[in-house]
């Protein structure tokens, strides 16, 4: 994209006033906009052939940290109603600041500390997906599409690691304002194939070393050869964020991991497994979930319904269970209920 | 030819192309040739001396070779870039306007070469300025190609003999050298299929094809398809040319850690031979099931490995380090019902820390799921029941069959099996044969796991007494 097709913005309200007058009269004004203070600019596709005032309804760098301030402290955090109806509002309204970012050219050239900024505002986003993709994991899709949801969180970490790279080459020392460990940590942990891997083994040594990292690696080294008790103990050890995108990605791996344990039990006249064992294994919070994980996929369970049988002859089928991408857990329930979101979403809870 | 004034190069270059003698030609434009060297080419004018004796269309190439040549001579790479991408794109243009004619494939080939290495030099010059895109000019340059791909690849009307599509391999291995070092090994992909899709497949040159073989291999370890990189790279090995010592190590590189996951040790001869020492602590590690020493090889030369990009597959020959220990484990405990504490043990000998009965059975169901133990653990006694046939099959049978293919055993002298391979002497007769896949049944030669007589804490005790005094002697 040529520089100048880039619009620098000087909006300095939340929401454009020209928007909001158009929302307020065709009812397009959300609940949470009680006023024009409280409005927030939502997420359009950007329109071809745009007037030469479209700089009045893109919002400047200042009024963008401010608006996502304001979506985390002042919406997140007072929980007026239910998480998914917090999620559909705030994923949509941040949408709405990503696309602004954009369209000036924030996530192309380098502009100095603007750019640390920029890559801020992408690490909160990359949080905030996290968050949710973990905490409504057990919605209906009617309710929570996590496959959107994962496709913002990829696109928003490749972005950021995209400014990683041009930080580190403008002017090195301003990377540390930035939380590029825990996102590179992130990426290395969400990465569905070996390339993550390649990718931080190449990291520069000082990096390398960082504790973080380092148990990054071993975790999904520990993946790769098949140890996931390692990977699970290790990941135990993470800072929360990180510890949710463990899960996350975890969740895609349960298929296999019952394979090898069926594999590996199996026998001629029948084992039976407990359930409670297995359960810790594939990371459910209950056996029952477990249980319903396995008859999904051809199992059956021994009499009392305490253990799942792994015999001989039985074909495991795996399509996408309803238990397969099942993040809840109990624990990190409550420990995420007694975390304020918008701490959570700032990188300040480890 | 290092002396070479203007109107001589000129009026060489001229009479070459007027015979359509393409190796000469591409001498006169190709930086390896002595040429180069001389002064007198790119003195004051030469671009009217080149309007004069030159005809159209070469008068267009040579003008951009000596300005590239000009820039070169001053060390700007970045320039010199430029020009010499001009001069492939006029190229493009008037090979194209050949029609059934391939005689100019060998100035290509040449200004191929020249424009990967400019832009190599181009990229590291720009890097010293501070770019912030690596490898901008490599992309350029593989756009470059891409056109030329094209122009061969659409020839299909010539007959055999005059054929544009000769080129293709030539450019393709081009373009793979680029993706390989701007790591955009997704770009392949199509390359491939449309070497695939030839009929001059395996007609290509020898050269060409080793070098095919030998990026297509790189790319399938990178895709963990170890069966299809063996295969490959097997092929570039052997048909390398035996001089070509530099070439038969690179491929070696890849090769070695490939036929390791697949069950087939290097000798130390080879190793010796092609200097790859960095080598020899793994593969004395991972014959002795010594996981102490592996994690300290690849500890020793962690550099080296993860530049060429081989160390995660070298992590992997942990398993195969783990199936070798438990054999011996196995070996030594002398019975078909193992406690798992024995492996435990034994992992906690060889240095692993933090580890627990979890994941030690972990470790073993994984090994249960390749198919590297023919057993399974019973979860009520915590051990593992393995068959009394043959419960360690040696690895290189084990990937034959589970895959269904071939391997290729031609460059079996050159390897050896891992020394576990030996007949297991804990092996008992027919009589009591593992249900395996079968039914189970109901014969009293089947197992039964009872309690057995011998108690738990003793035998621990005998495990550890006995098994870590033998493998002390490691």
């Amino acid at each position: 994209m040529a520089a100048a097709t880039f619009v620098q913005g000087s909006c300095k309200t939340m929401c454009p006033p020209d928007e909001y007058e158009i929302r307020k009269e065709h009812n397009l004004v959300r609940p949470f906009e009680t006023s024009f203070l409280s409005a927030v600019k939502c997420y359009s596709r950007s329109a071809a052939g745009q007037s030469a005032a479209r700089h009045k309804n893109i919002r400047d760098l200042t009024t963008l940290e401010n608006t996502v301030k304001y979506l985390f402290e002042q919406v997140l955090d007072r929980r007026k109603t239910s998480l998914a109806q917090l999620y559909d509002f705030v994923f949509d309204r941040l949408r709405a600041v990503r696309q602004d970012l954009v369209v000036q050219g924030y996530l192309e050239g380098f502009s100095g500390l603007r750019t640390v900024t920029v890559a801020k505002i992408l690490e909160y986003c990359v949080r905030f997906y996290i968050y949710f993709q973990f905490r409504l994991s057990h919605l209906p899709a009617s309710a929570f599409s996590s496959h959107l949801n994962q496709n913002h969180l990829d696109e928003c970490l490749s972005q950021l690691l995209h400014l990683y790279s041009k930080i580190e080459v403008k002017n090195h020392d301003l990377l540390h304002q930035t939380s590029h460990i825990e996102i590179e940590a992130l990426d290395l942990l969400l990465s569905k194939n070996s390339a993550g891997l390649h990718r931080a083994l190449q990291l520069p040594s000082k990096t390398k070393s960082n504790t973080i990292v380092r148990n990054s690696i071993e975790i999904s080294i520990s993946l790769w050869l098949g140890n996931f008790v390692r990977a699970n103990h290790i990941a135990r050890g993470l800072p929360l964020s990180l510890q949710l995108a463990y899960r996350a990605h975890f969740s895609l791996l349960r298929p296999r991991v019952l394979e090898v344990y069926e594999r590996g039990y199996r026998s001629p006249q029948g084992t039976k497994f407990p359930l409670e064992k297995l359960r810790r294994y594939l990371l459910f919070d209950t056996a029952r979930q477990t249980a319903e994980f396995c008859v999904d996929c051809g199992l059956s369970l021994d009499d009392t319904g305490s253990s799942v049988i792994f015999k001989t002859g039985t074909a495991l089928k795996f399509s996408t269970t309803s238990q397969s991408n099942n993040l809840y857990d109990q624990d990190f329930e409550e420990t995420l209920e007694n975390v304020r979101v918008s701490h959570f979403l700032y990188g300040q809870s480890i | 030819m290092a002396t070479m004034n203007l109107n001589q190069y000129l009026r060489e270059i001229q009479s070459s192309w007027e015979s359509r003698s393409g190796t000469e030609v591409s001498e006169f434009l190709s930086f390896n040739h002595p040429h180069v060297m001389s002064t007198k080419l790119t003195a004051e004018g030469f671009e009217k001396s080149v309007e004069r004796l030159v005809e159209s269309p070469l008068d267009e190439l040579v003008i951009l070779h000596l300005r590239c040549l000009n820039c070169v001579n001053q060390q700007k790479y970045l320039e010199a870039y430029s020009e010499q991408s001009a001069l492939v794109q006029a190229f493009t243009k008037l090979f194209q306007t050949q029609k059934e004619d391939n005689w100019a494939l060998f100035i290509m080939y040449v200004i191929s070469l020249d424009l990967r290495m400019f832009a190599i030099k181009a990229d590291k010059e720009l890097a010293k300025k501070g770019a912030d895109k690596p490898g901008q000019t490599l992309e350029k340059a593989a756009e470059c190609l891409m056109g030329l791909f094209r122009v061969c690849a659409a020839d299909n009307r010539s007959s055999d003999e005059d054929t544009k599509r000769w080129g293709m391999l030539y450019l393709v291995n081009q373009l793979f050298k680029i993706y390989f070092r701007i790591n955009k090994l997704h770009l392949c992909k199509a390359l491939i299929r449309a070497i695939d899709a030839s009929q001059f497949k395996d007609h290509f040159s020898l050269s060409q094809q080793v070098t095919y073989r030998y990026y297509v291999g790189r790319k399938a370890i990178f895709e963990s398809d170890f069966k299809s990189a063996e295969k490959f790279l097997t092929y570039a090995f052997e048909r390398c040319h035996r001089e070509c010592r530099n070439n038969k190590r690179l491929i070696l590189i890849y090769l070695i850690p490939v036929k390791m996951l697949l069950g087939h040790l290097p000798t130390p001869h080879l190793l010796r031979k092609y200097d790859l020492l960095q080598f020899s602590e793994v593969v004395q590690a991972v014959r002795e099931g010594n996981l102490r020493r592996l994690n300290n090889a690849l500890l020793q030369h962690d550099a080296f490995f993860i530049r060429c990009g081989v160390y995660l597959i070298l992590e992997k020959l942990k398993v195969t380090t783990y199936r070798n220990l438990f054999k011996k484990v196995t070996l030594l405990m002398k019975t078909h019902q193992i406690p798992i504490e024995a492996y435990l043990e034994a992992l906690k000998f060889m240095g692993v820390e933090d580890i627990d009965l979890d994941e030690t059975q972990c470790i073993i169901a994984n090994l249960i799921f390749e198919n590297k133990i023919k057993g399974y653990i019973s979860n009520s006694h915590n051990k593992l029941v393995i068959s009394k046939q043959n419960p360690f099959p040696p690895l290189a049978a084990i990937m034959k069959v589970c895959r269904g293919k071939e391997i290729s055993v031609s460059s079996f002298n050159l390897f050896t099996l891992g020394c576990v391979d030996r007949p297991n002497p804990a092996a008992s007769q027919a009589s009591g044969n593992f249900a395996g896949e079968a039914v189970a049944r109901q014969t009293s030669t089947c197992f039964s796991l009872k309690n057995n007589e011998v108690d738990r804490k003793e035998l621990i005790n005998r495990i550890k007494n006995e098994f870590l005094t033998k493998l002390a002697t490691i």
